[in-house]
């Protein structure tokens, strides 16, 4: 049995705002696979998630679903067993496993009761070191991916959002969704497959998490015992494109004639995870779109009865993600609705925030801080963030000394530049006979079907 | 008059059909303190100081079976008022407040129950008490305010269920198979009730359900017992008890269903979507742990009878099986969501009797049934984790059977079910006469007279 040492290795206790103590573990292992250890000894559960750098922002741009098709390959079956034979043998000790992907990342995850922690540890790593990625299995997956991209065009919601992607990304990696398009689907073959896999499902490109109730021992000699074979490839480094920093204004209506209610997204291009505008950002955004106290829920909401929800919403991934906000209104109030929207928009660009409004955000992240903390997933899903968008180290020890670091002027400066009504894009999903008539004097109106 | 009162469950499993290697004994436990206030609040506390966190959660025993029909949907209506300002604080203020100070508050509506829930920092606990009291001793009801929500309701009805699949479905299964009991509207209530709900009907809606001898309120987490108690009395026990005017036995039980029943319903939608659905009893009847396994057993997983043959016979797009945990009886439903072209509605039913007609015929294999169990007890056990998760799981236990750790009781009777009692089972609910099936077809098949 081979023995890994460790080449970085600390204990880290760190005391995370008042009160706030996280355990966790970090260790890189010889063949590059980061791991974070969080022990959490209250309920008799362990959970592992392995991520892995392979999201649908690495699909080659003929072959959009590729990334997704790999990782929902992972569980149809490996050298030494068959799918089925896999979900039974860890459905059967009461665990789970499950595969996600998403644009930047693929994640491989399971639970299990503690006492199971030895076969789950030993399922994940044959799922992840040898696939078999049956031939008869891709099929089955790209008819299922095909199925269910005809039937996204039946969620109003998916439908705005796909169609958000496509105006603010256009050809960028982001552009398209991790479930890919039905001719990306068409040409994948088994050969990608296994190329995709060989080529991004590396230690040195992935980060494992294990929490909850362990001995921390076990689960080295667990590592050492299942994953020291998975070998390092050198220069693996796969920078995706700048996203595009300008849209144009845009605005497109999907004719669905069976809505009575509008589903409306604005969009904007957002920023990178490692931006220094995140965390004033995140205050903006909370006092305008974010929560029962925000501008928009009290202009549109409470005030007005316009929707039952608005929410604003940015994802920061490894290039600019998109900034959204979202709501609905019933047909007859799309364009007072829209309206009232762009106008707060334009009132903050203009005039800011208050420093009290930004006292309110602070005051809640602040607070908020530790329920964000307190499962040993939450923990784990916050260590694993910071890690794969090289944040740094002390990152949740300082986090509240960012928050507390954001002024007023900075918040005001990023309104300014952000909500550009020129580089807005306005994605209606409704019934165009109804909607289509009040919002034309808002810019010309592309008119699309689903 | 402080009379805790410890309620200790020890849940010891010893799975011996591990490699012994492994073998080790499962064990865990939930420590509940109950306090009675004089004016017959119940208070229950879990403690748990891994967090400097509270829950605190305000369950009131009224749901929409508690509505009558011309009202439907007042509950939820309700619990949005909730929101609109007491004599102390003012519309939409409980909820700043709560975000001010870093919290996350909401509510939540079912046929049961309605709940209210703050998550906070431990520091805030007596914030918390004292929004939740203010409100239920004082609520503001004004024209204004209700006209405005009344529209946000609506809102929200078009958005649950006017516009959504999932929606549309779950409203027609449940007024298709139940004519008598609550049940049979939709919690969202009728649009039309929406519309007529008056000022007087939510006043005396609060005055009979609002109370606290009709509430039970739940705190978790980072808590001194002792000190949580003299908050509670301190914001509640000023609230007077109502006198017990809710009408007793006023709600329609249902008879039970003489044939199977059917509805199509033709709306925009391209793949066609299926529910099947069994009557089965309330929560607390000695059946339904042998049920739930069944329903392990059929969707759980991909290793699951039903992903064998409708996922991975590829016809349909996804699928779940469910069974309703209700203070009254509800329904075990299999609803497949989205069937796949070059199979009907009816080829995907067919597939689903074939493998409940197995379940009738032969008994289940001891590793099969040994899987749903340990699929089961999981489960449970990863539903504890959090302490506003844990909370909602004690306040729906207590709302189903009004017992607060009864689902964890529940988990002995996995333990104890045999082969022969699901076969029992199975045979006793899964046959025709009580069987409700209900489709969403897309509009273009609606044809002829």
């Amino acid at each position: 049995m081979r023995i890994i040492f460790c080449l970085v290795l600390w204990a880290s206790t760190a005391v995370a705002g008042e009160g706030i103590t996280l355990n966790y573990e970090k260790k890189t292992l010889p063949n590059g696979l980061r791991v974070i250890l969080v022990e959490h000894h209250e309920l008799p559960v362990v959970a592992v998630e392995l991520m892995v750098e392979a999201g649908s922002a690495l699909d080659p741009a003929d072959r959009h679903g590729l990334a997704y098709l790999t990782s929902s390959l992972l569980l149809e079956g490996t050298t030494k067993k068959t799918g089925q034979e896999l979900s039974e043998e860890i459905e059967f000790i009461g665990g789970t496993l499950r595969e996600r992907c998403e644009y930047d990342f693929a994640t491989l995850s399971a639970t299990s009761l503690k006492r199971d922690l030895p076969a789950i540890l030993g399922l994940l790593s044959q799922v992840i070191l040898s696939p078999s990625f049956p031939e008869e299995e891709l099929e089955r997956h790209k008819e299922k991916s095909k199925a269910s991209i005809l039937r996204e065009k039946d969620d109003r919601r998916i439908i705005a959002e796909r169609h958000m992607y496509e105006l603010l990304f256009d050809n960028h990696p982001y552009g398209h969704p991790p479930i890919g398009t039905l001719e990306g689907l068409k040409a994948v073959t088994r050969f990608d497959v296994v190329e995709f896999h060989k080529r991004y499902y590396l230690p040195n490109n992935s980060i494992l998490a294990v929490v909850g109730d362990f001995d921390p021992a076990e689960v080295w000699k667990g590592l050492e015992d299942h994953l020291g074979e998975w070998k390092a490839v050198e220069a693996h480094a796969f920078p995706l494109p700048l996203s595009p920093s300008r849209t144009g204004r845009k605005i497109r209506l999907l004719d669905k004639p069976d809505l009575t209610q509008t589903e409306m997204h604005i969009g904007l291009l957002g920023i990178e995870r490692k931006s220094q505008d995140f965390f004033p950002l995140l205050l903006l955004n909370h006092v305008l779109a974010s929560g029962p106290a925000s501008r928009l829920y009290t202009e549109l909401r409470a005030k007005r009865g316009l929707t039952y929800g608005v929410n604003g919403k940015f994802y920061a991934r490894r290039e600019r993600g998109p900034f959204f906000i979202k709501t609905h209104t019933r047909n007859e109030t799309t364009l007072e609705t829209l309206q009232l929207l762009l106008n707060e928009l334009e009132r903050v660009r203009q005039g800011g925030i208050g420093q009290e409004e930004l006292e309110a955000a602070r005051a809640y992240y602040k607070g908020s801080f530790p329920l964000g903390l307190e499962t040993p997933s939450q923990i784990a899903s916050q260590l694993l963030e910071q890690e794969f968008y090289g944040l740094p180290d002390d990152y949740l020890e300082t986090y509240l000394e960012h928050l507390e670091a954001v002024t007023l002027e900075e918040v005001n400066q990023l309104a300014r530049r952000f909500f550009n009504p020129d580089n807005m894009v306005i994605v209606l999903v409704g019934k165009a006979a109804e909607v289509l008539g009040q919002v034309r004097g808002l810019g010309e109106v592309e008119l699309r079907w689903p | 008059m402080v009379r805790p009162s410890v309620i200790l469950l020890l849940l010891i499993s010893q799975l011996l059909w591990l490699n012994p290697n492994w073998a080790e004994t499962t064990t865990f436990g939930l420590d509940l303190k109950e306090y009675r206030l004089k004016n017959g609040l119940t208070l229950l506390m879990h403690e748990d100081h891994s967090a400097p966190i509270i829950s605190l959660q305000v369950w009131y025993n009224v749901g929409s079976r508690n509505e009558r029909p011309g009202i439907t949907g007042i509950s939820h209506l309700f619990e949005h008022m909730m929101f609109k300002g007491s004599a102390r604080f003012g519309p939409e203020e409980h909820s700043r407040l709560v975000t001010l100070n870093g919290g996350n508050d909401n509510a939540f509506t079912t046929q049961d129950c309605t709940a209210y829930f703050e998550n906070l920092p431990n520091s805030k606990l007596e914030l918390a008490a004292e929004l939740e009291a203010d409100r239920m001793a004082s609520l503001r009801l004004t024209p204004e305010t209700l006209a405005s929500e009344r529209e946000v309701v609506k809102e929200e009805r078009r958005l649950r269920v006017d516009n959504s699949l999932f929606g549309l479905l779950a409203e027609e299964l449940y007024a298709t198979a139940f004519s008598l009991h609550p049940y049979q509207w939709p919690v969202s209530g009728w649009m039309s009730d929406l519309d007529a709900i008056s000022l007087e009907d939510c006043q005396e809606f609060f005055l009979r359900y609002y109370a606290p001898n009709n509430a039970t309120v739940l705190v978790l987490g980072d808590i001194d017992p002792n000190e949580t108690i003299r908050i509670i009395e301190r914001h509640f026990g000023p609230i007077p008890s109502h006198k017990n005017e809710r009408p007793s036995g006023g709600i329609t039980p249902e008879t039970p269903q003489k044939g199977e029943r059917q509805s199509n319903c033709y709306v925009s939608t391209q793949f066609p979507w299926v529910v099947v659905a069994y009557h089965i009893p309330a929560t607390t009847h000695p059946d339904v742990p042998a049920l739930e396994l069944l329903s392990s057993l059929l969707g759980e997983g991909r290793s699951a009878r039903l992903y064998q043959k409708l996922i991975r016979g590829q016809m349909a797009l996804s699928f779940s099986t469910d069974v309703d945990k209700m203070k009254d009886p509800g329904l075990f439903t299999i609803t497949a969501e989205g069937v796949q072209k070059g199979y009907t509605p009816e080829d995907v039913e067919s597939a689903i009797y074939a493998e409940l007609e197995k379940l009738r015929e032969e008994r289940v294999s001891d590793r099969e049934l040994q899987k749903a169990k340990n699929q089961k007890e999981a489960r449970l056990i990863f539903g504890l984790q959090g302490n506003f998760i844990r909370g909602i799981r004690i306040g729906s236990s207590l709302t189903e059977s009004g017992d607060p750790l009864f689902f964890l009781k529940v988990l002995e009777k996995y333990r104890q079910a045999t082969a022969e009692e699901l076969l029992r089972v199975a045979r006793e609910y899964f046959n025709r006469k009580n069987r409700v099936v209900v489709r969403l077809l897309p509009e273009t098949w609606d044809k002829g007279p």
